[in-house]
């Protein structure tokens, strides 16, 4: 781990072309890949000394190497976004494992930072952080209904009982831990829906044929 | 007893994160200790604050011993656990969450790097090792693991992690559609117990509990700990075991401060390491102190392999518990499956897509139910530290594993296709997905390879194993080296074999029942 680990100017550069070539950029949240890119620059802070320097290897590698290979003119970063996903993909199925590594570790970081900031999440329709909050106050007031304190670092005054409130018949406290579920609230739009209003492409014609019949044959 | 003048706790400490209603015992910070400390002692040391090493030191202290426990991590109350999944990742979890094993397909794993170790990111499930694992460790001869002996310490355990069922109301459509999946297919369920004090189902388990729900060692054994006298350091990195006449005699530890860096050295007559599977072997081989064959092998893992299924109606798997039940129908083929709802992040992470691909795909996100398929390994992969830094940390699935993980994918479609799954998406890059019931056979047909199959895990166990002759293991019954004496081992690298069902419990039965050998003077 080094605290005081920043990428260069470099660095910076390729990976930021790499954060345009994995992350969601279309959907327009405003400074999406500078945030990605100092989310990974936390992360390969706390890596040892010698994963950050092949980390940082890498990255290089990744900008010069298709130049340097005679397979490619344009460094990463000089790449339109489809090339450069594009070359992604074939970096990706590469027989040299140490390259396929790379890739599918920029991937995971990438994805790790890029689908957990706030505003992608709430665009794709998961609404963690107001979840999580809500969850969190939803807890305090059952623990102060119950006399209890709120802080987990107390629960020695919490009175233990889950079991009993699972099978009980006290409904004043009920209502607080239930929420929306498949079989108490239908959704207001199906898949179907779904696909259709965003034009997806997506074939799952086969899945009306299923029976539970077949399931039992496999 | 620790010597130190400057032990006790400053009022005005700069690091205010430590619950200040550990009042009995201290918990202390390289800030809070004297700027000129360089030496202090104590009658046993403990490292690592983690299932193991927490519930031993406890265990200890009890007894009136002076306990220091050493954590190389920062100690956090439940408010401090951020949103920022990425950001938690740096500060709780050794290499900012960026570790591999390396071997025919790489796997990625998770090791806690703060106090309460992995029990502050793992997902509570709470099992007692099975009847028939124990009776196999019984037959080499290892008497006191035996079922009937082990029951109170079980009884034990889950009394103070509290593990139980969960509420009403906190398990989410993700558990819903597993439990009807397994359902439709008639196949055994199992409702899981956790350790945690009304759960609300916030799915944060990894990323450390928001709520104060969940029992990690850091509500459970711990205060137990700092009640019965005890002291923790934190940001203590032990960096070498020390020996002197033929004896452990302390440890070299580098005390991390945001503003200095620095050494300590700490005498005791007793060591005990629960640094990990991974981190102990490592740090044993560095102090190069044991001469031991067995020192870093026989690691299992319990591979795991995800698997999503789409659906028509929202799941929305953020919301509600990670693993609230548990298939065990296939439990006898060594192959166990659970519903386990990941953050966005982590369902963009099941296709092995990139850009706008991606975000085509992720539109259909939150309609993505996700579960688990875990195989009881019958491989086992080795560590060892190296020069530079670069450990080797290495693990093959063998084929004979591959087969079962092939039909546990296999089932786990079934059971997802039973539920209403319009779509499954598999961990093997050579068959991604499957669109109908009926393609579920070409799994099998196909036969993924290891190389092209995407693997994880969270078990990480047996690489200073339990033995009753020195020439089998690294430990004995009691827990200390046979070949150090002083020197005892109680985490989950104790283990002698894998065990197939989630660790946390055996590993705190099998340091308390070390921790009491020390106790008792061994
Ligand atoms: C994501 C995840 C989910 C899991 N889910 C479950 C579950 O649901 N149920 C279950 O039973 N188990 C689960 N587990 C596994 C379980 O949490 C671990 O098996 C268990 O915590 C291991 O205990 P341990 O004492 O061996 O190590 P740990 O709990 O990892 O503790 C080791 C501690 O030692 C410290 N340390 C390491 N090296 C040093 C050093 N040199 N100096 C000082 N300190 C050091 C570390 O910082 C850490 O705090 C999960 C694990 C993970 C990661
Ligand atoms: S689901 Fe949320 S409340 Fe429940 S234990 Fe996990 S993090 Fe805590």
């Amino acid at each position: 781990m080094n605290p005081n680990f920043r990428f260069g100017r470099f660095s910076r550069r390729t990976l930021s072309a790499v954060v345009r070539a994995i992350a969601p950029i279309e959907i327009g949240v405003q400074g999406l890949d500078v945030y990605v890119v100092n989310q990974i620059e936390s992360q390969v802070r706390c890596f040892p000394r010698l994963h950050r320097l092949g980390f940082l290897i890498g990255l290089s590698f990744l900008e010069w190497g298709p130049w340097a290979g005679g397979w490619g003119f344009l460094p990463f970063s000089l790449l339109k976004r489809d090339k450069a996903t594009q070359r992604l993909y074939k970096l990706l199925e590469s027989r040299f494992t140490p390259v396929s590594l790379l890739v599918n570790g920029l991937r995971v970081l990438v994805c790790l930072s890029a689908y957990g900031h706030s505003e992608v999440e709430q665009w794709f329709g998961f609404e963690r952080r107001r979840w999580r909050a809500q969850r969190i106050k939803t807890r305090q007031r059952l623990i102060s209904s119950m006399g209890g304190e709120i802080s987990g670092e107390h629960h020695t005054h919490i009175p233990p009982t889950p079991e009993a409130l699972y099978q009980s018949s006290d409904q004043r406290r009920a209502p607080l831990l239930t929420w929306e579920s498949h079989e108490t609230v239908k959704s207001p739009f199906t898949i179907m829906e779904h696909i259709e209003s965003h034009n997806l492409e997506v074939d799952i014609s086969n899945a009306d044929s299923v029976t539970k019949e077949e399931h039992h044959d496999i | 007893m620790i010597s130190s003048q400057a032990t006790t706790m400053s009022d005005d400490a700069d690091d205010q994160r430590i619950s200040p209603h550990y009042n009995k015992g201290e918990v202390l910070t390289p800030m809070t200790l004297g700027d000129n400390e360089d030496r202090l002692s104590c009658d046993v040391i403990v490292i690592g604050s983690g299932a193991g090493g927490a519930t031993a030191a406890a265990t200890i202290a009890e007894s009136g011993r002076k306990v220091l426990l050493l954590e190389e991590g920062p100690g956090y109350q439940s408010s401090e656990y951020s949103a920022n999944f990425t950001g938690m990742t740096s500060e709780i979890m050794r290499h900012g969450g960026a570790t591999v094993i390396m071997g025919r397909s790489p796997i990625a794993y998770l090791e806690g790097r703060v106090l309460g170790g992995s029990t502050v990111l793992n997902g509570g499930m709470c099992w007692r090792t099975p009847e028939e694992v124990l009776n196999n460790w019984v037959k080499r001869g290892l008497e006191r693991l035996s079922a009937k002996r082990l029951d109170p310490y079980f009884d034990l355990v889950e009394e103070v992690i509290q593990a139980r069922y969960q509420n009403v109301g906190s398990e989410g459509e993700n558990n819903q559609i597993f439990r009807r999946g397994a359902e439709a297919m008639g196949w055994q369920l199992q409702r899981n117990k956790r350790n945690q004090v009304h759960c609300v189902g916030t799915n944060d388990c990894v990323s450390g509990c928001p709520t104060g729900a969940k029992q990690s060692t850091v509500m459970t054994w711990i205060p137990r700990l700092l009640q019965a006298g005890g002291h923790i350091l934190t940001h203590a990195e032990v960096i070498k075991i020390r020996r002197r006449n033929q004896r452990v005699s302390g440890v070299e530890v580098k005390l991390r401060s945001p503003l200095r860096s620095r050494r300590l050295v700490i005498e005791a007559p007793r060591v005990v390491v629960a640094c990990g599977a991974v981190q102990t072997p490592l740090l044993l081989q560095r102090s190069k102190i044991l001469k031991n064959k067995h020192l870093g092998r026989h690691f299992t893992v319990h591979p795991n392999a995800k698997v999503a299924a789409l659906f028509d109606a929202p799941v929305n798997s953020m919301k509600g518990v990670h693993q609230a039940w548990q298939c065990t129908e296939f439990h006898e083929d060594g192959i166990l499956m659970a519903p386990g709802g990941v953050p966005l992040s982590v369902i963009a992470q099941c296709f092995p897509l990139m850009g706008s691909d991606l975000t085509e795909q992720m539109r259909l996100a939150p309609y993505i139910a996700t579960a688990g398929v875990l195989v009881d390994d019958s491989s086992s992969g080795f560590i060892k530290a190296a020069p530079f830094g670069i450990d080797r940390i290495r693990y093959d699935v063998n084929d004979f594993d591959q087969e079962r993980f092939i039909r546990g994918v296999q089932r786990l479609s079934q059971l997802f296709f039973s539920a209403g799954a319009r779509k499954v998406y598999t961990p093997f890059n050579e068959v991604p997905t499957l669109d109908h019931p009926e393609q579920i056979r070409r799994l099998a047909d196909v036969s993924p390879k290891v190389k092209h199959t995407e693997y994880f895990t969270a078990h990480l166990m047996g690489t200073c194993r339990m033995s009753t002759a020195s020439e089998e293991g690294v430990v004995k019954p009691n827990g200390e080296s046979w070949d150090l004496p002083g020197l005892f081992i109680a985490d989950a690298s104790v283990m002698p074999g894998t065990i197939g069902v989630n660790p946390q419990v055996t590993i705190m039965a099998l340091a308390r029942l070390i921790g009491e050998s020390i106790a008792e003077g061994a």
